[in-house]
Parts: structure tokens; sequence; C-alpha cells
């Protein structure tokens, strides 16, 4: 609950299981304020946070332990080293013996692609290196718990699947990876379980297989004029319009199609996501 | 994982951060610099003045050190100890600390552990720093315990408060920029104007604080440091206790933690609790020194005995000492029951008679009632012994001083604040003064109701001390030592009072015309012999010269056989009380100095030979080593007055209605009567012009004329008795002694009366006089009415006004013979006969001021005018008037004799002083309008800001004529006094800063007859050139008559000093206003008087 009245989150009921899960919902739905939650850097107004077993409101101390966990904005650093940085997390996170964690902080940095950067300010990286700096660092002490929030934002298409597989990596080991992103394509097959988040609530959560099912037959293939192309628009909430000479191929998601040729095609998670904010928001109905 | 780990894991990383802020960096290297060049300067090569204090109390060297650096850093710390929360919040990485298991705890402390190391380890490097220019300079021994002391009692509490004070302010007002304008505000308020004030209890740096540690006792106000100490270190950890509970982060469990605010509120109330005990206790001291008074007040007038003989044995115990007082003497009023004082803090065990019979007595703090058992009559014998022991208690001592007095800082060199110690009694030094009251002494000690308390007596004296192994005892007489480790002390005459000191003494003699001279000295802190190694052959005589013309000066001889310069630790403290000028510092044979002289520069002997060889060398005189040797040995001698020696242990002159006889004698007796003495002595007499002009560089009053405005005002008695007169006490007593035996001077001749007092002195010397009939025997000798003066004192006095002319002096040269006369117009314009000194000082050298001639006084009755006829063979040099007691401003007026007239032919002035007729002040033609005058205005204040107000604050309010300086001179008129301005007997003008015009001053003339008339304007230009010296100093009239006005202007840089013609004007008749405006390119503007002359 924010000091003017607005609830960010209600009703939240999740049970996340280990893997990786992923956590997508438009910007202002939440998440962030969720994965603040979920790291004891926010106090919930009500309710309970179970991680492993410890409660959140009572043992935050275990669950920092056990937490690793990189914001959404990451940019600003003090005047450390990169592999100051990495050694002071570390150190932090209770790794106290000095060889073996000079050890895993210089595994971690060959791991993440920093180990030629180690000497440099961390301020001087860029953009992309300071989010692998982030990602190291909330994962230097084998945490049961990764949280990354919006981890790929900013960084170019090679970077983002350096990213993804890291994390798909991380996931395979008996860990929780909580991924928020407003990235559809950040949820990769390898999130086992998923949730939609929407206005401070979860709007669905499953499978990512279970997401797509709830899109079968609801996503549409029209050819139409330019002229319908503006209609269509108003009508439905078009996911892509491809030219074709002096028609368009539209791709709507709705649940039926009155009064244009529309042919049905198998949805991708991409759909199934608009067709959940379509349902949940109503934007583009027009009753 | 635990509590220390973390805290060392994050301290690591801040101070890491701390390392690479520039801001840090410049800081240290900047205190560095700054420290290496005061110790290089001040240590090393020793090339101020205040090198002395800091090279012969060795500890003085980190104590400097710590006292820079703390007063940088205490500023720094506040920047960068408040940044790490400022970082936190703007740096977006900082969470993912959050989220690791530490708890806020950990996290905060280690944030300002980080901080406080760096700033220990640029203390721990300063104080290396330190070490090397400690062992670097000559002759210095390093005392490694201080450098640990100051480290934690200056750097540690204050780093850590004002540490916690930033962070804590940080916290709750988030806000950077506000927290630092705040507490740079407090720094500064607590820095420049608290300071020392409410016992230094704002003083958080220490930077007032007294914290000289002295060589031989230590610090001898532990109590007091660990106190004001503890209470910033604990304030200091209250408000770091505080951020923690406010610090927002989610705590590590949710459990209300209580630890920290209650720790907080533990902290800051063992702190405040630390304070008010702090002042507590120094109010209960001022509280009991009230009471003491009260209780001596209440006994004043009871019965007591005169004690003829004293046999006093002690032993000296670790922190206290066991004694025996037998004492014989008779009884002063018939009574059963006498009064004895004896310090609070020693406990009478059992009282005596003269059979050994146990005596009944009854204490009341320091007062003992003995209880005789059987009515003694006045004159009979008294004997009695007092056993007591104890511990001194020196908040006993000197109740006469003002509470605000005691509580004024002893700083010294306006670095170093010692502690004042009036005793000391610890298990390596015993030092007990008379103040002290360590023996039991007849009747009562200050009272503020009857100086009765005050009369002394002379009494023999025999002392028998035990001291502990290893200490040497002295008193008064000469020490013989027993078989069982006690000393004897039989002192040859009778004595006052008696004064004990212990220590780890070494001795050196030498005996002179059978008075044996000592140097008592701590071990280890002879570093003078080996300077003044050439000196063996001379310093019999220059010891000497130096008694010889001590006596010579004060006509009075040392009455003692031996003489010694005893050391006592860097503390030791006295005050001069109002009844006399000598202090504690003296004692009969004795003068004390505090650890090696170090507040004395002149005692860095062997830099002080250096200097005289680097000059002898430069001008080329070619001194020898010996001569040189002779010099500073001369200079540190003179340094010493004999006067307390030869008088005060000798005389006393005591009036129960007058506490300050004593000193109204005192003064008579110092005051130099040949030029020689005045040289020496020019301090002693601050009438002379050399101190007159001192103090009146800055067109400021000086005492004399403040004091003898206040005489005209109040009672002699009323003065002495009010607190807020205190400054003036001796200016007051000064005067009264030199008006008081004026007349007799003027009658019987200065030298023989002078000689009369030095007659009876002698008939009296160890005897207690009565002031009221020495003054009768004085007065009968010199034919003069002294005593009936003396009621005179029970009003305030009507305040004589001379007018002094210039003199003219006239060289008449006949037959290759030159003579000159001189004649000085002298009136008392007043309705009060005055009297006045005149002093004519010749070309020659040889002239004495014994020669009535050169030096004299002289009456001048009311409305009385003389015209004073003198004639030399060489030219006068200069003249110098002193009113005395009188309304003159200045009271001194010095006539430089500039202009000689050449006459020919034969003088046909006969010396002598001649009566005229009163003088009136204006004529028909003529008339001088003077700032003093009613005809004379100025334009009023306009309303200023606070900070112009402030800006402009005189702090003497109670006199109209104050001081400026020439950097900053006032923004509206303001009355100034200087000799060269124009007035009868005020010669004063009204002076402003220049500006544009807006300020006037106005002189209104009526007009009689309408005609032609030359205005003339007064211009001083010696006095306040500096900074007019500027081209464009020129002075705006308006002259306004009849609704027209004239502009007239007068160039400064071309007027000569007097009268300058601003031109001739028709007036018709009405009044004219002479208006002077504040328009001017020089720095002031001037209003002083204007002349008006019919043509």
């Amino acid at each position: 609950m924010f000091p003017n009245g607005n609830q960010a989150l209600k009703n939240i009921n999740l049970e996340i299981p280990t893997g990786m899960f992923g956590l997508l919902g438009p910007n202002g739905a939440g998440k962030s304020t969720l994965m603040r939650i979920l790291v004891a850097l926010l106090e919930p107004t009500s309710g309970d946070v179970n991680i492993f077993g410890y409660d959140l409101r009572k043992q935050r101390k275990e669950i920092r332990g056990i937490l690793g966990y990189l914001p959404q904005d990451f940019r600003f650093f003090a005047k450390y080293k990169t592999y100051e940085f990495l050694d002071y997390a570390a150190r932090l996170s209770g790794m106290n013996n000095g060889k073996q964690r000079k050890q895993t902080v210089d595994a971690m940095l060959e791991n993440v692609g920093l180990f030629d950067a180690r000497e440099r300010y961390a301020n001087k990286l860029s953009g992309g290196m300071k989010r692998r700096l982030g990602i190291a660092q909330a994962l230097i002490h084998n945490p049961k718990v990764i949280i990354v929030d919006e981890p790929t934002t900013g960084l170019d298409p090679e970077e983002r699947i350096r990213f993804r597989n890291l994390l798909s990596e991380i996931s395979e080991k008996e860990v929780i990876v909580i991924l928020s992103t407003h990235i559809v394509g950040d949820i990769s097959s390898a999130c086992k379980c998923m949730a939609l988040m929407n206005r401070g609530e979860v709007s669905f959560f499953g499978t990512p297989e279970e997401m797509l099912k709830k899109a079968e037959g609801k996503v549409w293939r029209i050819r139409v004029s330019g002229d319908e192309l503006h209609a269509i628009d108003k009508l439905y909430p078009v996911i892509s319009t491809i030219p074709l000479g002096v028609d368009w191929e539209v791709q709507v998601v709705a649940d039926e199609i009155r009064g244009y040729e529309a042919e049905s095609c198998s949805p991708n998670l991409e759909h199934a996501y608009v067709y959940y904010m379509e349902n949940d928001l109503n934007l583009w109905t027009n009753d | 994982m635990n509590f220390f780990s973390n805290i060392q894991i994050v301290s690591k990383y801040e101070s890491k951060l701390l390392l690479r802020s520039w801001f840090f960096r410049i800081f240290a290297f900047l205190s560095l610099f700054i420290i290496t060049v005061y110790d290089l300067v001040l240590v090393v090569f020793e090339s101020d003045s205040i090198s002395w204090s800091i090279k012969a109390l060795a500890s003085n060297i980190p104590y400097l050190n710590l006292l820079i650096l703390n007063e940088i850093q205490s500023i720094v710390a506040i920047f960068l100890a408040a940044d790490f929360l400022k970082r936190d919040k703007k740096l977006d990485t900082s969470e993912v600390f959050y989220v690791r298991p530490l708890s806020n705890a950990e996290y905060v402390i280690g944030k300002i552990w980080g901080n406080v190391r760096v700033f220990l380890i640029l203390n721990l490097v300063v104080m290396v720093l330190s070490v090397l220019f400690n062992f670097i300079a000559p002759n210095t021994p390093i005392d490694w315990m201080a450098y640990l002391i100051y480290f934690l009692l200056i750097s540690i509490p204050t780093l850590v408060y004002i540490i916690g004070l930033s962070v804590f302010s940080m916290q709750v007002f988030r806000n950077q920029a506000l927290t630092f304008i705040l507490l740079l505000g407090y720094v500064g308020f607590s820095h420049l104007y608290l300071t020392h004030k409410y016992h230094f209890l704002f003083d958080y740096i220490a930077y007032y604080f007294p914290l000289v540690k002295s060589s031989i006792v230590g610090f001898t106000n532990w109590g007091d440091i660990l106190a004001h100490r503890f209470i910033y270190l604990s304030a200091g950890l209250a408000f770091i206790f505080t951020t923690i509970a406010m610090f927002g982060r989610l705590p590590n469990s949710a459990r209300k933690n209580y630890l920290w605010p209650t720790a907080a509120f533990l902290m800051l109330l063992t702190s405040g609790f630390t304070a008010y005990k702090y002042m507590d206790s120094l109010s209960e001291k001022g509280k009991m020194r009230a009471f003491y008074t009260s209780i001596n007040n209440k006994y004043v007038h009871a019965p007591k005995a005169l004690i003829e003989t004293y046999a006093i044995s002690l032993e000296q115990k670790a922190a206290s000492f066991n004694a025996e007082a037998q004492m014989k003497g008779i009884a002063l009023q018939t009574a059963s029951v006498f009064t004895f004082c004896l310090n609070p803090g020693l406990q009478v065990r059992e009282i005596t008679g003269a059979t050994g019979e146990t005596l009944s007595f009854e204490r009341e703090e320091q007062i003992i009632l003995v209880d005789l058992g059987k009515e003694t009559a006045a004159g009979d014998t008294i004997s009695l012994t007092i056993k007591y022991a104890g511990k001194i208690l020196d908040a006993f001592c000197y109740l006469d001083i003002p509470h605000e007095e005691l509580q004024k800082p002893n700083r010294v060199n306006d670095i170093f604040t010692s502690d004042k110690q009036y005793a000391f009694q610890t298990g390596n030094f015993l030092l007990f003064t008379p103040e002290t009251y360590w023996y039991p002494r007849a009747g009562t000690a200050y009272s503020n109701e009857s100086p009765d308390w005050q009369q002394t007596y002379f009494s023999r004296y025999k002392l028998k001390i035990k001291p502990l192994p290893g200490l040497i005892p002295l008193s008064q007489g000469e020490a013989v030592e027993n078989a069982d480790g006690s000393y004897s002390f039989l002192p040859e005459y009778p004595l006052q009072a008696l004064s004990l000191i212990a220590g780890k003494y070494k001795q050196q003699s030498l005996t002179v015309d059978s008075v044996q001279y000592n140097i008592r000295y701590f071990e280890g802190h002879d570093y003078y012999t080996a300077a003044f190694d050439a000196l063996q052959d001379t310093l019999s005589s220059i010891i000497r010269d130096y008694k010889l013309s001590m006596e010579r000066k004060y006509k009075l001889d040392y009455p003692f056989s031996r003489l010694s310069l005893v050391e006592v630790p860097a503390q030791f403290f006295s005050y001069k009380h109002a009844w006399s000028k000598a202090d504690e510092t003296m004692q009969p044979e004795m003068f004390f100095i505090t650890e090696k002289a170090w507040t004395n520069p002149l005692f860095n002997v062997a830099k002080s030979i250096k200097n005289q060889k680097r000059r002898s060398s430069r001008s080329g005189v070619g001194e020898t080593d010996e001569e040189m040797q002779v010099a500073i040995l001369s200079r540190i001698l003179w340094e010493y007055s004999l006067f307390p020696q030869l008088y005060n242990f000798q005389f006393n002159v005591f009036s129960s209605d007058w506490p300050i006889a004593n000193k109204v004698i005192e003064y008579y007796l110092q005051n130099p009567q040949s030029d020689t003495d005045a040289d020496e002595n020019s301090s002693m007499s601050a009438m002379s012009s050399a101190a007159y002009i001192l103090n009146n560089e800055n067109n400021e009053m000086t005492g004399y004329e403040k004091a003898n405005l206040l005489m005209g005002k109040h009672h002699f008695k009323d003065l002495l008795a009010r607190d807020e007169y205190r400054e003036f006490m001796d200016f007051f007593i000064e005067s009264k002694s030199n008006w008081l035996f004026a007349p007799a001077e003027i009658n019987q001749g200065m030298i023989a009366f002078r000689d009369s007092v030095y007659a009876v002195l002698e008939r009296n010397t160890f005897r207690n006089m009565q002031f009221e009939h020495l003054l009768d025997t004085l007065g009968n000798i010199s034919r003069t009415d002294i005593l009936s003066q003396i009621a005179g004192w029970n009003q305030p006095v009507d305040l004589p006004a001379y007018t002094v002319s210039n003199p003219v002096v006239s060289q008449y040269t006949h037959r290759d013979k030159e003579v000159y006369v001189m004649k000085l117009l002298v009136s008392n314009h007043s309705d009060n006969d005055g009297m006045i000194q005149l002093t004519i000082r010749e070309n020659k050298p040889s002239a004495t001021r014994s020669d009535p001639k050169i030096n004299r006084k002289l009456r001048l009755s009311a409305h009385q005018t003389r015209q004073l006829v003198s004639v030399w063979d060489e030219a006068p040099k200069e003249v110098e008037i002193n009113t005395m007691i009188s309304g003159n401003i200045p009271a001194v007026i010095t006539y430089p004799i500039v202009d000689i007239n050449k006459e020919k032919g034969v003088i046909t002035d006969i010396e002598g002083d001649y009566i005229l007729p009163d003088r009136g002040w204006n004529t028909a033609d003529e008339m001088i309008i003077d700032n003093e005058d009613s005809l004379f205005s100025f334009s009023a204040p306009v309303i200023m800001g606070l900070l112009p107000k402030w800006l402009n604050k005189t702090n003497d309010k109670a006199f109209k004529y104050s001081g400026y300086s020439w950097w900053r001179p006032p923004i509206q008129w303001s009355a100034t006094t200087n000799q060269a301005y124009y007035g009868r007997n005020i010669r004063s003008a009204y002076l402003v800063k220049s500006g544009s015009g807006n300020k006037t001053a106005t002189w209104k003339y009526p007009v009689l007859s309408p005609g032609d008339y030359e205005v003339y304007y007064f211009v001083s230009k010696s006095n306040d050139s500096r900074g007019n010296n500027r081209s464009g100093d020129t002075y705006h009239f308006r002259i306004i008559n009849d609704m027209e006005t004239e502009d007239a202007y007068l160039n400064m840089q071309n007027a000569g000093n007097g009268w300058e013609s601003l031109g001739v004007y028709y007036f018709h008749s009405d009044t004219v206003g002479i208006v002077l405006t504040n328009e001017n390119k020089g720095r002031t503007v001037v209003a002083d008087a204007v002349k008006i002359v019919k043509k």
C-alpha cells in the first residue's frame, strides 16, 4: 500500500516451484513491488510469504541468506572495481574463506565474461556488462532463490540471449529463479511455471503451455484492404500486420471474428499474452 | 558469520571509498601539509615565540598537532560521514547489499567505523609525523604517553561525536544541504561564540578545554577531562545508535527491536547525566565558595588571637597528610572561645591546651572555634596544639575572586589551555601556599563584609616535615635533614605565612654577599646550564647587580638570607587579590616558575642566545659569548620584580575600613621616581606617555580616563565593591594613591616626602601598620592633612577640568650663550580645586625625574589660570601634563616641542608660576563651536538591519568615547577622543565612515550682527591619516544662512594641523549652519570644531 492509498498489489496468491518462474506483466503491473517484497526490501501491508519454509515476516535473515537479487535498475555504483563489488557481495553473504572466495569470484567473473574487466571500476562498465555483474553478484553465493527484475531491459539481442541462457542453466539446479519481465520473449521454454500480472493482480498462473492452450483458436489471420485495416484495428487487438501488395495480412486475437474472412492459426506466447491482456482489460472490445 | 566480521567487511569497503574520494585526499594532504609547516616552524626551527611553550612541555607537541588536525577534521567529517546515507539512496546498486543477511546495526556501524577508521589512520599518520619532528627537534624529549592520551582524549570523542551527529542529522533531515548548513552553523557557533562559556561544556573538540599535561604531575583535572570527553563520546554513540534504529531497511528479524533505541536512549541519558553532574559540580563549587565566605563573614569579628610562634610538624602521605600545629600567642580580645581558620578539607583530630589538656572545639567548615575553658584577658598568653589530617580542598582558595574570573580559561599563546591549580597534593609533588590555609591561622579567611580579616601578623615559624621517600621539601628558612628522613626549617625572620613545597628537586646554589641564590629544578629540567656556559665568572656580579638595582629602585632592602627560583608544575596558577599587587607565585625567599617557564619565550635560552648571536653578527657589533649570555640572563632576571620580597613580606598596612590600604601604599612605592626607573617600569606606571599613547592609538579612552569618569559618579567604596568595575580596580587605586600623597609632596617636596615614607616604613618592619595611623604620621611630617582626604573617599570626586594651551618656547641668544624660556598656560575652568603633574623632558639624557623643575605636582584652584614660566639651558624636548583625577579626556596631554621662536637680547622672564585672571572662552569677535557644545548636532542614525548593527556594535557601552579600527570605521557618527582633537578639557570629535553625503554634522552659529565672517575648521590629521592618504580626501561643507547654501571644500591632504580657513562669508542676522557631510573619498570624516571670526 502506497502512502497515497494506492494498492500496488492485491490478492496475490502464488506457489512457486523450483526451476525458472516467469512473471510477466505490463509496466506498472506491480511486478517490481512483488519482487521487492520477496527480497525483504519492502514489507507487505498484509499477507504471508513463505520461502523454503521461512516466514518472510519473521525470518528475514534466513531468507536473505538464501537469496540472490538483481534489481530492475542497476546502473550506478560506488567507486568499486568490478571484482571488489563482487567480493564485497560475496563476503556479506558469508563467504569468509578468503582463498575460496577469490576462486569463486574469479570463476563467476569468468562465467559472466567479466574477468578481463575485473580491475575496471564498475561504474565504467557498459550497460550489458553492468547487468552481467548484477547477475554475478546475485549468484555469487549459490542462492536457493534468485530474483531478477527485468534483467534484459536495455540489452542488445545478443546479450539478451546470453542472459536467458545463463538463467536457464541455473534453473536446471534445485533453485527457484524468479524472472520478472514485460517482454514476452524472455519467458522462454525454460520457464516451468509462469504468472501473468496486471494491475497488481495475478491474472494467470500456470505453465506456459497452459497459457498457450488458453489462447488456442483465438488467433486469427485476416486479409484486408488498407481501409479495412483501420476498422479492424479498432475492433480487435492486432498483433501483426504484413503488407501484401495493396492488401494487408493482419493477425488478431479474438474469441471469434465477424464480418471478415478469418483463418485460425496456432498461438504463440505473445498471442496468449495479448489474449489475456485483452480479456483482462477489455481494451479492444467495443461493448 | 558474526557481528564483528560483518562490521569489518562493511567498514573495509566504506574505508576504500573514503580513501578514493578526492575530497578526503585533498583534506588529508592539506592537513598533513599544515601540520608539517607548523611543526617545522614551531618545533624544529623554533621560529616563533610560542615555540618555547611547545618545547618546554614536550606533551604539547602531540597536543598542538591533534588540536590542529581535529579542528579541520571535525568539519570535514561532517561532509564525509553524512554522505553514506545519501550515497545509499542515490546509488541503485546499494540494494543488492541490503538483501544480504547482515543486520542494520552491522551495516550502519560498519559504515561509520569505515569512516572513523580512515580518520583514525590519518590521526596516526599525524602522530607519527609529530613524533618524527619531536625526534628531530633539538633537546626535546618525547612524551610517548601524551601521544596516546591526547589521541584518546581529543580525537576519539570528537570524531565519534561529530560523525554520530552528522549521520543522525542526515537521517532526520534527509537532505544533505540542509544537514551541512545546520551542522556547519553549529560548529561555527560553538567554536566562535560559545568557546569556553559554560565551563567548556559546548567545546566538543576540546579546543578550549584545559588539557595541558605537566611532566611532573600529569593532568590535574582528570575528573573534569573524563566527564567532558565522555559527554561527547556517549552523545556520539547515542546518535549512532539512533541512526541504527531509524535506518530505512527492514530489520533482519520481525520482532520489534528495542535494543538500539534503548541503547541510544541510555547513551543520551548517560551523556546528559554526565553533563548535568559536570555542571552541577561546578555550580556546587561556586555555592560552596559563597558558603565559605558567608561563614567567614559570620566570624570575622569573633575574638581571635595573635599567634607569635608556630611549631608545625607534618607527615606527608600519598594523597593526604597528618599534621600538628603548636601555637603560642596572645589574646587580642578578652574571651574564652577563639577563632581559627583551616582548610575545610582538613579534619581536626584533637586540640590540646598548654598543659596537654584536651580542649573542646567546634568546627564549622573552615572555622575552628576553640574553647579554652576559661576566659582569657586581652594580652594574656594563649597556647594550644591542633592535630589535623586530610587533603587540601582547593575550592576554598581565592574566595575573593568572582566566579566569572575563575571560569576564564588559562590560555597560553591562544593555543593551549592549562588547568588552574592552586595547590598540589600527589605522591610525587606537594605544594601548599598560604592561600590554602594548610595550617590553622588566627581569625577567618576572606570576608566580603569586613576587611578586618586581612590583618596579618608576623609570626615566628618552626616547621618539621617528613615527605614521602624521594621528595625534597622546600619552605622558608634553611632546610636541615634529620636522621629519620624528616626535614626541619627554621626561618630567621618573622613571616606573615608559611608555604610548603615537596618534589623531586635538584638544586643549584650560589652565595653572593651572604645571600644564597638557589635554583630548584625538577630532575631532567636543567636545560639552561649548558647555554650559560660562559657565565662562570660573571654570574655573581650579574646577580649582585640585579639585587642592588632592585633595592635601589624601591629604596628597600632585601630582608632574607636566601632567594630561590622554584620550579612548579605547569598548571600552577594564582590570582592577584584586590588588596595586593603580589600574588602567590611569590613567597618569602621564593619565586615560583611553572615548568621550565613554558609560558615565557625568554626562557628558551639556547634559542635566545642564538638569536642574540645572529643579531650581533649582522650588526657587526661582535659581542663575545659571555656578553651575549649576560644580556639574556639579565633580561630574564628583570622579568622578576623583587618588590613583593622587599615590601610585602616585610610590611603590612591595614585598615578596617579600606581593604585596599596596603595596595595604595604599594602603588605609591612602586611609582618610578627616576628616568631610569621609568624605562624599566613603564608598565607599572601606565600614566607615562608611552603607555598612554599605546592605549590611545585607536582613539579609545584609557583605563585611567574611564576610571576618572567612574570616580566622578560613584564613591570609592562602591566602585571597589562592584564586580563590574573590577577591570578598573587598579586604575582607581593607583589614581587615588597618587592623589592622596600629592598635597604632601607639594608641601614637603616630592623627594623629601618620599624619604619620610621610607623612614616610617623602616621603623615598622615585620609589623602590622594601621593605615590611618600611617597617614596621620606622614601628615604630621609633611604638615599636610592627608588623613582627612580618606573621608572624601566616601563621596564621588568632584572632578576638576583643565584647559592646557600649547607651550611656547623661545630661544634667547646673548653673547653666544643660548637660553630657552618655556611658557605654558594651564587653567582650571571647573568649580573644583585640582592638582596636576607636570613633566618637562630635556634633550639631555642625564636629567632625572627627581628634579622638581622637571617633574612636579602643582595645585590649581577652581577657575584659576596659571602661566608656568621656566628657563632652560637646553631646549626642552617634550612637555607632559598629567591631569591626574580630572574630567579631562585625554587625561595626559603631551606636547612635543617642535617650533622654537628665536629672540634676540636678554631675557626678561623670571622663572615661576603666575596666577592670571580667569580667561574667557570666546570673545565678541571670535567664537569656537566644538563638538561638545550644544550648538553642535549630527544627523540621527537611520534604522539599520541587524547585521550592520552587530558589526557596528561597540562593547564598551558605559563610556561615550569609543575607539575604532582604521580598517573598519564606524558607520554612524561616533564620539572618539584624541589629544590632537580640539576641546577644552575633553578633546573629542565625532567620526564616521566616508559615504555618499547622507550623514551630516552641523555647527550652529547665532549671528549677532550682519557682516563678513571668516569660517575656520579644526584639522587634526596626525591620528586618522591611515587610509586617508588618498587623493580626493576632501571634506565637503555647506554653509547655510538665510535660506542660501554655499558649498565649501577642504582638501585634507594640503591642509595643515590646526585651524584651516573655509573662506569669508557674508552672514545675515540669523543663525548660520555649518554642515559637514560624510561625502569624501578618504576613509573617514571627522567632525571636530569650527571657529567663526568677524572680519
